[in-house]
């Protein structure tokens, strides 16, 4: 299954009208959204702790080259090797190159969204490696040849039924819903792969460049053996990652893994900060970190959309937006889905290949609401909408694609609606004619799309304009 | 890649000095706030009961000296044959206990991963000390060393941690604050000066996992079971 | 939320305007009548430009700020007194409220950003100026009934209004608020979203207008007229004889 950001239309139908689907979103975002809630809720003051959360990521991202800068000689003091990368290509050499120096066949990985976009397992794969995800449920959508539905729980539209039957397909297990039985199994099969493997590959949630240390959390342990049992690590990260102090994370943790699901702190949380040392029995032989941009500074560039990178992909907003209950995260064609999906993807593949993403949204604001980084979503959305119909005004970075989203025929109505509402003579006229059409308006274009789950809307005899003049004394 | 490097930091640079669009206005209410620490009582209590929340266990135990009788129905309970430690002295008390009168086989990490990987894959139980804890959130912090590596709290399907009472910190920024993590100032405008350690982990309860079904379930990678000696 | 307590502390005015909106010029105009007609009875003059067409919310939420400025900036030499004004509708006043002065700020010349700025923070949305400035004692005269209440988005998250609506049913006596599960889940209306998306709309509204029937309640009320036309014509399509109303309107007709 590729994922295409263009054929939204048809895969949110479909998904909709996909009842399994429906059902598992509803059962898994019911839980989730509840345990985030809970777990706020027992923390004093949270709208100040976001604040917190935010002039952070803000503070970080306006130091953000200086930062990157010391992260880099701080890593290299501790013996982190740093690599550079622009594209998406250049980071998957680097890592293929890291792995033929070390005679690679086989890596295991924890949770990385950079990975994914990358695609990095289908490249290391055309290249004689193998891949495998640690993560349970990135391991389950790799068995089931599909991307992750969801930045945090990766099979979160897959119950338990539909995992027996991938394992019973895939793995001979007995085709039986028994999730510890299922889980008991992974995790035999991948401590295996843990024990063999050449390379372990992970994201970085955190890198911390007053001292050189990555950060990783997780719950299952599988970032730990990624970053213990083979002799390479090879981390991959966001420019944006950077933060610059470690008393940055205490109020970023208590946000992050409540945010995400719900919990005071994840059951791993890992700092690394160097390669085996000398006497050391274990961990990798060689650190290496790929420092990746892929349209990340282009998006640093403007002042407003900048406020993107202050991602720290906790999913919440994912949980609670409306849209993706309806149509889950495949939908979105992209590794990023849900809000932030539609601020990263159109601004990483640019406006002609993703525009539509930024109309996908009532801006009912539930995703600010819950971002622990208060990320204005919704304004965000709006300003792409206005890149995504014109070019940007003078003085403005322009965002990749800007225009290409541009339907000549809807301008054409919006320029109708500003002739028929910016003068009151125009307007009356118009207002007129509506309240004679009544309930004959004819139900074409958008009103046929309208009627398919609602009667049409009415409009009155008289409007409110006379009304009020027609009142007795006016 | 120098010239990815170059070219990206270029990049940032001319846009560092842009304005932002939002401001974050309130630092002063945030350093306020950041001071405050949160009410939490007993810390031990506290720590035992996050611990428990998760699926850990705890056991107080008055002293050292205590140890090997006090972990003695763990030994039962959960079948423990085999134990791996690091070298380290404190723990031979322990380990004699468990070699001796509970007949466990016990096992010393001393080698480099390569030549032990599968001993210690293979053991029940491993055994290690911690540098500290963290009360609010129940959550064990361990720097592995080369007397204690990292695989002895991550291999073994049991983990059991000796505690000590007096390096239960508060908050993760209490923690920070006492300046165990590297010898500079945490949070300080002076960097650090010496080079952290390779590794830290903070480990609040056994492994887990969510993702079929956001069903929690025990035990994927790491240990399934996380005991606690909280010693003094 | 800000605004609203300025204006309480700005005590009563003698006068405000009065800011309709196209929707509910064109699909309920009687609620904005009863939205006016609430504010003379505590004795305050509504002044009603009529030269007043829209927000210009459509377009601007489509990306289309240039349209949207040429009826903004349409709107705003009519509002020129030092007065506050009262708009029945969360979106709309959001709008009015919060996207003007970025809006010109962008766009239009120094005058008119300046404009646009002393205009926004006069904007007082309806309940808001009902129950925390005027203070007003209803008498409820109707019979009992069970009504449920849609908390609009953009007036619930952009504005904040959580309690003044609620405040001025629970000053009736014979109505019974009944629980409305997802209460604070968008309606799936959003303005062009739902004809462009119309299938995901549909979908958020079919979850709507079911919750709404399982509340038991004869009546749907709202501050927002999009929400009441999308879950209106739900209900409708599907043959059910609840009532979606402005929550003006409601308050008007059990007090008269
Ligand atoms: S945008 Fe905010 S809520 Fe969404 S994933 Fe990022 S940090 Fe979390």
């Amino acid at each position: 299954m590729k994922a295409d950001p263009r054929q939204f239309r048809q895969d949110s139908a479909r998904a909709i009208g996909d009842p399994t689907l429906r059902a598992n979103l509803r059962h898994t975002l019911g839980r989730i959204r509840a345990r985030r809630a809970e777990a706020l809720a027992a923390i004093e003051d949270v709208e100040a702790l976001r604040r917190i959360g935010n002039a952070i990521k803000q503070e970080s991202l306006r130091r953000l080259p200086r930062l990157l800068e010391q992260l880099e000689a701080n890593l290299v003091r501790n013996g982190v090797r740093v690599h550079w990368a622009e594209t998406l290509a250049e980071a998957n050499g680097i890592v293929l190159a890291i792995a033929r120096a070390n005679g690679v066949r086989l890596a295991v990985k924890g949770k990385s969204m950079v990975s994914e976009e990358m695609e990095l397992n289908a490249f290391l794969a055309e290249h004689g490696i193998e891949a495998i995800e640690a993560d349970l449920g990135e391991y389950i959508v790799q068995l089931a040849g599909q991307p992750p539905s969801h930045i945090v729980a990766p099979a979160m539209h897959m119950n338990r039924h539909q995992v027996a039957a991938l394992f019973h397909d895939k793995l001979g297990a007995p085709d039986v819903p028994d999730i510890e039985a299922m889980t008991a199994l992974a995790r035999r099969i991948l401590r295996e792969k843990f024990q063999r493997a050449g390379m372990g590959i992970t994201g970085v949630n955190f890198a911390i460049a007053e001292t050189g240390t990555l950060c990783l959390v997780e719950n299952e342990g599988n970032g730990r053996m990624v970053t213990t049992v083979p002799p390479v690590h090879v981390a991959l990260m966001g420019i944006e990652k950077v933060i610059a102090r470690l008393a940055d994370l205490p109020p970023l943790m208590r946000l992050l893994t409540r945010s995400a699901t719900g919990q005071p702190i994840s059951t791993y949380f890992n700092w690394i900060s160097g390669p085996r040392r000398p006497g050391e029995k274990d961990g990798p032989r060689e650190v290496h970190l790929v420092i990746l941009d892929n349209g990340r500074s282009a998006i640093y560039a403007d002042a407003q959309l900048r406020e993107t990178l202050d991602c720290v992909r906790c999913g919440a907003c994912l949980n609670i937006c409306p849209v993706f209950e309806r149509i889950g995260g495949h939908a979105y064609g992209s590794m990023y889905m849900g809000p932030i999906g539609k601020l990263l993807t159109p601004q990483m593949a640019g406006l002609g290949q993703a525009g539509h993403l930024v109309g996908a949204s009532t801006l009912c604001g539930a995703c600010f609401e819950v971002c622990p980084v208060q990320i204005p979503i919704p304004a965000l959305l709006l300003r792409l909408r206005q890149e995504a119909s014109q070019p940007s005004p003078a003085g403005r970075a322009l965002v990749r694609g800007a225009g290409g989203a541009r339907n000549p025929a809807e301008a054409m109505v919006w320029k109708g609606w500003q002739v028929l509402h910016d003068s009151a003579a125009a307007y009356r006229v118009f207002a007129r004619l509506a309240a004679l059409a009544g309930d004959r308006l004819p139900a074409f274009g958008p009103l046929k799309a309208w009627a398919r789950h609602r009667a049409l809307p009415r409009p009155a005899p008289r409007s409110l304009h006379r009304l009020l003049r027609d009142r007795p004394g006016e | 890649m120098s010239d990815a490097r170059t070219r990206i930091l270029e990049r940032l640079r001319r846009a560092e000095s842009v304005r932002p669009y939002y401001a974050n206005t309130e630092p002063a209410r945030e350093r306020e706030w950041l001071a405050r620490q949160p009410a939490l009582g007993d810390l031990a209590a506290r720590f035992t009961r996050e611990q428990e929340l998760v699926g850990g266990r705890v056991l107080p135990v008055a002293g050292w000296d205590q140890v090997p009788a006090a972990v003695a129905p763990w030994v039962r309970e959960f079948a423990i044959g085999s134990a791996a430690t690091g070298a380290v002295p404190r723990l031979d008390p322990l380990r004699a206990h468990l070699a001796g009168a509970l007949g466990v086989r016990v096992l010393t990490y001393d080698r480099e991963i390569e030549a032990q990987r599968a001993a210690i894959f293979g053991v029940d139980c491993g055994i290690t000390t911690v540098l500290g804890a963290i009360a609010e959130t129940g959550t064990l912090i361990l720097i592995p060393s080369p007397a204690e590596p990292r695989l002895l709290s991550l291999a073994p399907p049991i983990h059991l941690a000796l505690l000590e009472r007096r390096a239960l910190h508060p908050t993760m920024a209490a923690f920070l604050e006492s300046g165990a993590f590297g010898s500079g100032t945490p949070g300080s405008a002076a960097p650090l000066v010496t080079t952290p350690p390779s590794n830290l982990v903070m480990i609040s309860g056994p492994s887990r996992t969510a993702d079929i079904e956001l069903t929690l379930t025990i035990g994927v990678h790491g240990p399934k079971s996380l005991l606690i000696a909280l010693i003094g | 939320m800000g605004m609203a307590g300025e204006r309480a502390a700005a005590g009563r005015p003698a006068e405000v305007y009065f800011f309709g909106t196209c929707l509910v010029d064109l699909f309920y105009p009687e609620a904005g009548l009863a939205a006016v007609e609430l504010i003379e009875r505590e004795g305050v003059r509504v002044i009603y430009p009529q030269a007043q067409t829209c927000c210009g919310q459509p377009a601007y939420n489509s990306g289309y700020r240039r349209e949207a400025r040429r009826v903004a900036a349409a709107q705003l030499p009519h509002f020129a007194k030092p007065i506050p004004v009262v708009v029945p509708s969360g979106s709309c006043a959001a709008m009015l409220h919060g996207c003007y002065p970025p809006l010109f700020a962008e766009g239009g010349t120094a005058a008119e950003a300046a404009r646009a700025r002393d205009f926004a923070g006069r904007v007082v949305e309806w309940s808001t100026f009902l129950a925390e400035v005027l203070r007003v004692r209803l008498r409820d005269r109707g019979a009992p009934v069970r009504v449920a209440y849609h908390p609009s988005c953009h007036l619930l998250r952009e504005l904040g209004v959580r309690e003044a609506p609620l405040a001025l049913l629970g000053q009736l006596a014979q109505v019974e608020l009944a629980a409305l599960a997802g209460a604070e889940e968008c309606c799936g209306f959003g303005g062009t979203f739902s004809v462009k998306q119309a299938d995901i709309s549909g979908a958020m509204l079919a979850d709507k207008a079911r919750a709404v029937v399982e509340s038991g309640a004869t009546v749907l009320l709202s501050l927002d007229a999009g929400c009441l036309l999308q879950i209106g014509g739900a209900l409708a399509k599907a043959g059910h004889a609840i009532r979606c109303l402005p929550l003006p309107l409601f308050l008007k007709e059990r007090t008269a």
